[in-house]
């Protein structure tokens, strides 16, 4: 009897638990692939804000696929969501599916990347890639002491994050006639292309003095090949601010990065959809930046896992 | 193939090179003329802005001296009253710059003011509320604008100073905007008066 009493209450109190878990609704967090640590991040931090504020959650991951992030709306609309937080897979190929969850009033909330229509989504939160590419292009100037020679590393150059980056460490560094570029390559956002295009580099110009790289990625395949290469003159940048390359800053091997603080910038998304789910309001500007933070050796033991611990 | 598809085709045909007969070619550059969208030129943007975000910021500036450093940017209007101690002057002049001691002040923060002609930062931009990032298509655009308006403080502000390392030991009134790092306040100016 007494067993039956304390499965009855175990029983109960799950219960009560699903109840509370879901007493809000359900909040679908759709992003690109948790393999890259990135991304996890906006599935690990946005899960436990969003329980925490009493809705259940549901995250999944469209590998950047429109036709499968599709299918995740449909399913996040017949499941009548109450929100969806979704890191999008491209600017023309996901108006679509953001398009039918608004038609179905399940407001969208947009977190890392833009989609090409206004209107559309609640809110389009994303790091300021411009401010954080010129920031840390100030620190690589100082650190090349305005002069020498160097060479790029370009991203996946039908990506706009690829332009808008190169475009602002250019506006920075062009400044400066001292410093010359002598090549300037593709190495796809992939860290190995960026071992071995810096490979390459080191032997047709040994003597460049610096690498400007367009993430973290290829950043750090640039600096392992620069390692293996016995060149640990060179210095070099990249953006995301990832903890391989903040391992590479501590060691002196890389000079910095910037960091896209996308575990504030899901929070954000979630306190948002909150008060609109809860009171209607809504964000001030569709459009919202997070800047980004410079981080050297100087700040780099305040950063981990995309988060940087304040001054 | 049926009577109904080859007059699709057909149609298809007369429709395609209706098109292209009555299709206009609009030369390159030009085509703001028809759509209403200009080209960017962050230039055009700036220059008739300079005045109000000159005065929004010496509007609000608050005395340096009096504020905790940590509150301080990014793009704080300030304004600061002290000595010059130092000129400093780098990258083969052109990233100069000034250390000044706030009067009457006993903290540990080192005040310095950019005095170009390469300024860091969006300090400036981020100050004034002239414009802001919805006005601007891009994130580009909007770094642009930045840039843009340092470059104006340069020529009507800073240039037409030029300012050596005889300014070591003046006073100086400055307005600007500011940002900290630490205990390290960098100041870009929008308004300078030597004593």
């Amino acid at each position: 009897m007494k067993k039956i009493c304390s499965i009855v209450l175990a029983l109960v109190l799950v219960m009560s638990l699903a109840a509370f878990a879901s007493a809000e609704g359900i909040i679908y967090i759709i992003t690109p692939s948790t393999s890259n640590p990135f991304f996890k991040t906006e599935q690990d931090v946005g899960k436990p804000k969003a329980e925490a504020l009493g809705y259940e959650v549901k995250c999944m991951s469209h590998d950047d696929d429109a036709a499968t992030q599709l299918q995740m709306f449909e399913a996040a609309i017949n499941d009548k969501a109450v929100a969806i937080i979704c890191d999008n897979a491209g600017a023309d190929a996901s108006i679509e599916a953001v398009k039918k969850a608004d038609d179905a009033g399940i407001p969208v909330f947009l977190i890392d990347r833009e989609i090409n229509e206004s209107g559309l989504a609640k809110a389009q939160i994303v790091a300021d890639n411009a401010q954080g590419a010129a920031a840390i292009a100030e620190k690589w100037v100082e650190a090349m002491n305005y002069e020498g020679k160097y060479a790029e590393l370009l991203g996946l150059e039908s990506d706009t994050n690829c332009h808008v980056r190169s475009d602002n460490y250019h506006a920075v560094i062009d400044e400066y006639d001292t410093l010359e570029m002598v090549a300037q390559q593709s190495a796809n956002w992939d860290q190995t292309q960026g071992y071995e295009k810096t490979e390459a580099i080191l032997q047709e110009h040994p003597e460049i003095t610096g690498i400007i790289c367009g993430n973290d990625t290829m950043a750090c395949g640039a600096t392992q090949a620069c390692i293996d290469a016995g060149r640990d003159d060179i210095k070099i940048i990249g953006l995301d601010g990832s903890d391989e390359a903040a391992a590479y800053i501590k060691d002196g091997k890389m000079v910095g990065t910037a960091l896209q603080q996308i575990a504030a910038i899901t929070e954000l998304a979630i306190e948002e959809a909150d008060a609109y789910i809860k009171n209607g309001t809504l964000p001030e500007q569709e459009k919202q930046l997070v800047p980004c933070v410079a981080i050297t050796a100087e700040n780099v033991d305040k950063l981990s896992a995309f988060v940087y611990s304040g001054d | 193939m049926n009577k109904k598809k080859i007059i699709c085709i057909a149609l298809a045909v007369v429709l395609v090179v209706f098109l292209a007969l009555s299709a206009k070619v609009i030369d390159k550059g030009t085509e703001g003329q028809y759509t209403g969208e200009v080209a960017f030129d962050a230039n055009a943007s700036s220059s008739g802005d300079w005045e109000s975000v000159v005065s929004e910021i010496t509007g609000k500036a608050q005395d340096i001296a009096a504020l905790d450093v940590a509150a301080i940017g990014p793009g704080t209007a300030v304004s600061i009253k002290g000595t010059v101690s130092e000129f400093v002057s780098k990258a083969g002049g052109k990233k100069n710059s000034i250390t000044v001691v706030p009067e009457g002040y006993s903290g540990d923060a080192v005040f310095t003011v950019q005095l170009g002609s390469i300024y860091s930062g969006t300090d400036v931009r981020d100050a004034q509320t002239v414009k802001g990032f919805a006005d601007f298509t891009n994130q580009t655009e909007w770094s642009q604008y930045a840039k843009a308006l340092n470059s104006q403080l340069d020529e009507l502000v800073v240039a037409p100073l030029a300012i050596d390392e005889g300014i070591q030991g003046k006073t100086v009134q400055i307005v600007g905007a500011a940002s900290a790092s630490g205990k390290e306040v960098t100041v870009t100016p929008v308004a300078i008066t030597i004593e």
